[in-house]
């Protein structure tokens, strides 16, 4: 199990703070967050190339902070390429054997074993130069495997590969994590996020601003930043709640179903999809029924995404093969929109 | 019709270029050439075969080489650290390198000759311990070394610069030291500059004059006895030795050409 305690980096003008992170031992953990929000800085404190300013960065409940850089059990896939030039993989990968001192036969079988849980064994006599952005990733993590790392820190891996590679390396990443090793992912790519982790954890302006399981952070993003991520465009923190009704303005409110008592501090998430477009008045009833005014559509992969206004700047999904879709659709029209009560998430901000 | 105007402004220009360029060349290859061209064979193969002037150019070649070497072993950590860590005072270390490149050889001649001479406290050690640094092949290392030490530091520094930071740590991260990053990483990865470096620096040592004539005018390097045949017997006598001396320094200097060339290739 990998903690941190209060940690505080400083690098430049860069500050990292106040961050409490506890990975356990077989996690797949992604840490997401926007660039320049410190995952890099974090990830490299761990692995001892920042040193904390305050703080603690404990393995197995023994402190680490203090370690040199290769004696921390902890292994660095950076995000640049750091494959040596000057080396064939096969050279590249023993490497990181030789300084583990292995016997020259336990050092052959560690290689073909490491080559062939990669994929790598028919690029072995090749050099890094010479291979694709996937191809590359699969060599550098052979070789930081083979310095058995307790926790295996993993920098945007898979930016710098196409999408075919991606997947490949994405099952590969997963099956690796099926075995036992610990992962601690960091990207900026949610759909990289949510297919990998098994918890997660949300980093922005230098701080930890979420963690827990997949569900709790990704389903119920606690912040704008995180719902944003997700890809979740309607998120509002409420302004009060009074009546069954949770307002996010003075004039604009949703009713909802059950809000529980006492809960001061709300956000209310509405995805977009499960928003009622319509041209005319609704017959049925008014509960969360709004006049909205188009103010931008833009074309996406189902269809259209609408910005309304109501008061509030709220989005809406018309698929293209809604029935919507005709002479009213267009910026400036006025529109009504319905949400279902059941469809607003409804979430405690603690 | 612009088109055609700009393409005859283009034609100009470019004539104007490869005149003005073929004047600074033919600056360069008129002397050598004329050199080579009064020189007859037999002169050439009777010098060849003087025991004075072999003697002489084996001297040359073996303390530049020498005087490369030794300096090395400090020249090349100190390109290191300076490509690497940042201090106080880096900029004027930096200066202090480059300075004897820029003062007048004969001044720096004078300089070392302060420094060893058999009154100064290094040359009085060297003496007790029965060396004899003026006037001795270790002067003329010691001569040559001075002025062309820049060379090596200058090549090594910038070999070491373009060594990514991140391969270093990523070698740190896989377990090595400090000194096994250095040797297994930025050593062989730098390794073309400061192999060039060191051709430029043997190079520069073999063709020294000033500073040399200092502090060693005998034992004779090339150099020397090219200036005292000349000074004794003409200009006849003197251009064989030169002949042959500027073929000996010609192939280290292709030999370097080479290896900076195939440097960029691989680039």
């Amino acid at each position: 199990m990998l903690e941190l305690k209060e940690v505080n980096v400083r690098v430049g003008s860069f500050k990292v703070s106040s961050v409490n992170l506890t990975v356990y031992q077989g996690d797949y953990f992604v840490l997401a967050g926007p660039s320049g929000a410190g995952k890099t800085i974090l990830l490299e404190t761990i692995a001892g190339i920042h040193q904390t300013t305050s703080g603690k960065v404990l393995l197995k409940g023994k402190e680490i902070s203090n370690l040199p850089i290769g004696k921390r059990g902890i292994g660095l896939v950076f995000q640049d390429n750091t494959s040596f030039p000057h080396l064939s993989v096969k050279n590249n990968i023993l490497f990181a054997l030789k300084l583990q001192k292995y016997r020259q036969d336990e050092m052959k079988t560690q290689l073909q074993e490491l080559a062939d849980g990669l994929g790598i064994t028919h690029l072995l006599n090749r050099m890094p130069s010479t291979l694709s952005g996937g191809e590359v990733q699969r060599v550098i993590l052979a070789r930081t495997l083979a310095s058995k790392p307790q926790v295996l820190l993993l920098d945007e891996p898979l930016s710098s590969v196409d999408s075919t590679g991606k997947d490949q390396l994405k099952a590969l990443l997963r099956n690796l994590n099926r075995k036992g090793q610990t992962i601690i992912h960091v990207t900026h790519d949610f759909d990289e996020a949510i297919s990998l982790a098994t918890r997660a954890g949300i980093i922005n302006s230098g701080k930890i601003i979420d963690q827990g399981s997949v569900e709790s952070v990704f389903s119920f993003p606690k912040n704008e930043f995180t719902s944003r991520f997700c890809g979740y465009r309607n998120f509002f923190y409420a302004e009060s709640v009074k009546d069954g009704e949770v307002r996010i303005t003075q004039q604009v409110g949703f009713k909802l179903e059950d809000i529980p008592n006492g809960v001061q501090k709300l956000a209310l998430l509405i995805p977009e999809e499960c928003i009622e477009i319509s041209d005319k008045p609704f017959e049925n009833d008014n509960i969360n029924t709004f006049k909205a005014e188009i103010q931008d559509i833009t074309r996406n992969r189902t269809g259209y995404l609408a910005e309304t206004d109501i008061g509030i700047k709220l989005f809406v999904q018309v698929d293209s093969s809604s029935l919507f879709i005709n002479a009213n659709f267009s910026i400036r029209k006025i529109v009504w929109l319905q949400i279902k009560s059941k469809n607003i998430k409804l979430i405690q901000i603690t | 019709m612009i088109g055609v105007r700009k393409g005859k402004e283009i034609n100009v220009f470019r004539l104007l270029l490869t005149f003005l360029s073929a004047l600074v060349l033919l600056f360069i290859v008129a002397p050598l050439l004329s050199l080579i061209l009064h020189t007859s064979p037999t002169s050439l193969t009777e010098t060849a075969t003087d025991k004075e002037v072999t003697a002489s150019i084996w001297l040359t070649i073996w303390t530049s080489m020498l005087a490369t070497t030794f300096l090395s072993i400090g020249a090349i950590p100190l390109a290191y650290l300076l490509a690497r860590h940042n201090f106080r005072l880096k900029r004027l270390v930096s200066g202090i390198i480059d300075l004897p490149i820029v003062i007048p050889h004969s001044a720096a001649g004078i300089a070392v000759l302060s420094v060893i001479s058999r009154d100064s406290i290094a040359g009085k050690s060297a003496e007790s311990l029965g060396l004899t640094m003026v006037g001795s092949p270790a002067g003329i290392m010691i001569a040559m070394a001075f002025v062309s030490l820049p060379f090596l530091i200058n090549a090594a520094r910038d070999g070491f610069s373009d060594v990514p930071v991140r391969l270093e740590q990523a070698a740190q991260n896989l377990g090595a030291s400090s000194l096994q990053v250095f040797f297994t990483i930025n050593l062989p990865l730098a390794w073309k500059n400061i192999v060039s470096g060191f051709i430029m620096m043997f190079a520069r040592g073999m063709s020294e004059f000033g500073a040399v004539i200092i502090v060693a005018y005998h034992p004779m390097i090339t150099p020397i006895l090219i200036f005292e045949r000349f000074g004794a017997f003409g200009l006849k006598y003197a251009r064989p030795i030169a002949v042959l001396f500027i073929g000996v320094c010609l192939v280290f200097f292709i030999l370097l050409r080479y290896l900076t060339r195939a440097k960029n290739h691989h680039a």
